[in-house]
């Protein structure tokens, strides 16, 4: 069995009317039987979000990746310590900028060891993070906002640590993830009901029985109409499914 | 083309998020004549123009409540399409702390309303609107509604209306947002400026900021 990374983003409606790029980003990273996905969303008004979600998706799971055998053996509160701190690290590092408040960005990673069969998943903001379990999807980690609808959680808050929610979890049984944007959210996730829409599952099918170059294209296109239509964020989507080896 | 395409029967319906909105407004003895004109006039255009704009008008929900011969919740909340737009009369004084204490409750009503629905909503706003100054005790309104604008649970707008308006009184009510002055009778000016404010943030996304039109631009208050 392997693992196939499925993932796009959109730029969201009023981005393109104010001439902003998109401020979503999404990554995949492998090496031998460990690999990362991971989805970021910069915080619209911050000076630096783009480069802060750019970041997290690139050097920070990159990071995560290669220290993933002490990860995995931390308790939860030092891997979102570790997680955090490096984030702050790597800013300091690459930034002459560095007033913290202006990197603003929500972050979703997991990380797989195949070899071991488990993840770590962990999450801070909005977005949602499913898994496909036997033949249904599951949330593994819902939005979290602060009170109002405008307002969420972001790596450099100041009780990041606090906020950034773990999961160890095992990947018996387990046949993909998904993971969105507050903006994608939107379309695919019910937060009243707290579950994902069936097209989550179509995306699923359509990943497990077409040709990987058709879906990629399909779930590009579906994020840049349909999905994006019922939003005025930006929107990004990582699926990952678990195929058999040709 | 590629025909693998999602149906809209396939992604969930979410209920947008609400921006509470309570406008709270002297109809005492002495706003008779041209101000309570011009403020039917404004409440009229503001009702008007959020029902225009689609996002808004999914968006806001307003509840207006009056001070004068009493204090009166006049409409409830609801969605704009099935309110009716109200007519006031001037009379009686200015109750301007239990109006105020009034309409802090509705919006903590509303909250938990969409907090027991699974509703998304945006932090409420007050408006609080005077020509003259309180007759009744304010200090219990005016400290409840300062700690919910001190700790980001409300936004407040006091406004004044005409000379005779206690800027400093309103101002109790306001610890970080100063009392404006509204230039003459230019209700339907303000009102404008408040449906665009609406608009601008029940459009706004997690983490963004959401700067309000100028007032200066809108040319309503004296500042």
């Amino acid at each position: 069995m392997t693992w196939i990374s499925y993932r796009n983003t959109a730029t969201g409606r009023s981005h393109i009317r104010n001439g902003v790029p998109c401020q979503d980003y999404v990554s995949y990273h492998k090496n031998d039987h460990l690999s990362i996905i991971a989805l970021s969303d910069g915080a619209g008004s911050r000076a630096k979000s783009s480069e802060a979600a750019h970041m997290a998706t690139n050097e920070l799971s990159q990071y995560i990746l290669e220290h993933s055998i002490d990860l995995y053996s931390m308790e939860d509160y030092m891997v979102a310590t570790t997680v955090v701190d490096q984030f702050h690290s790597l800013i300091s590092t690459q930034f002459e900028e560095q007033d913290f408040e202006q990197f603003a960005c929500t972050f979703q990673f997991v990380l797989m060891d195949e070899e071991n069969e488990n993840y770590l998943l962990g999450h801070i903001g909005d977005g949602a993070i499913g898994v496909r379990n036997g033949e249904s999807w599951e949330v593994r980690s819902e939005p979290e906002n602060g009170e109002f609808h405008n307002t969420t959680y972001f790596l450099n808050s100041i009780d990041a640590t606090e906020r950034l929610r773990v999961i160890h979890g095992n990947l018996e049984n387990l046949k993909g993830f998904v993971m969105m944007s507050d903006g994608t959210s939107e379309s695919l996730y019910n937060r009243s009901e707290k579950c994902f829409a069936q097209a989550v599952e179509t995306m699923y099918q359509w990943a497990i029985t077409h040709e990987e170059q058709k879906v990629q294209e399909a779930i590009a296109y579906n994020l840049e109409t349909i999905i994006r239509d019922k939003t005025e964020d930006d929107c990004s989507l990582h699926i990952l499914c678990r195929v058999e080896e040709e | 083309m590629n025909d693998l395409m999602l149906s809209h029967q396939e992604l969930t319906e979410n209920p947008t998020a609400r921006v509470p909105i309570c406008l709270v407004l002297d109809v005492s003895r002495s706003m008779n004549g041209d101000p309570i004109q011009e403020l039917n006039a404004g409440v009229e255009l503001f009702m008007n123009e959020i029902a225009r704009d689609d996002i808004a008008a999914s968006a806001a929900e307003i509840s207006i409540v009056t001070f004068g011969l009493g204090v009166e919740k006049v409409t409830d909340f609801g969605s704009i399409e099935r309110q009716e737009i109200p007519t006031f009369h001037a009379d009686g004084l200015t109750p301007m702390g239990e109006a105020v204490d009034t309409a802090l409750d509705l919006l903590a009503q509303r909250k938990e309303m969409y907090q027991n629905l699974g509703v998304d909503y945006y932090q409420p706003w007050l408006v609080l609107m005077t020509d003259g100054a309180p007759t009744d005790d304010i200090e219990k309104a005016a400290r409840k509604a300062s700690q919910l604008v001190s700790s980001k649970k409300l936004t407040l707008f006091p406004i004044g209306i005409g000379p005779h308006a206690n800027l400093s009184m309103l101002s109790k009510f306001s610890p970080q947002r100063s009392p404006v002055r509204m230039k003459g009778l230019e209700f339907r000016k303000f009102f404008e400026w408040l449906s665009s404010s609406v608009s601008a943030v029940s459009e706004s996304t997690p983490g963004e900021a959401v700067s309000l039109p100028s007032v200066k631009e809108y040319g309503w208050g004296e500042l």
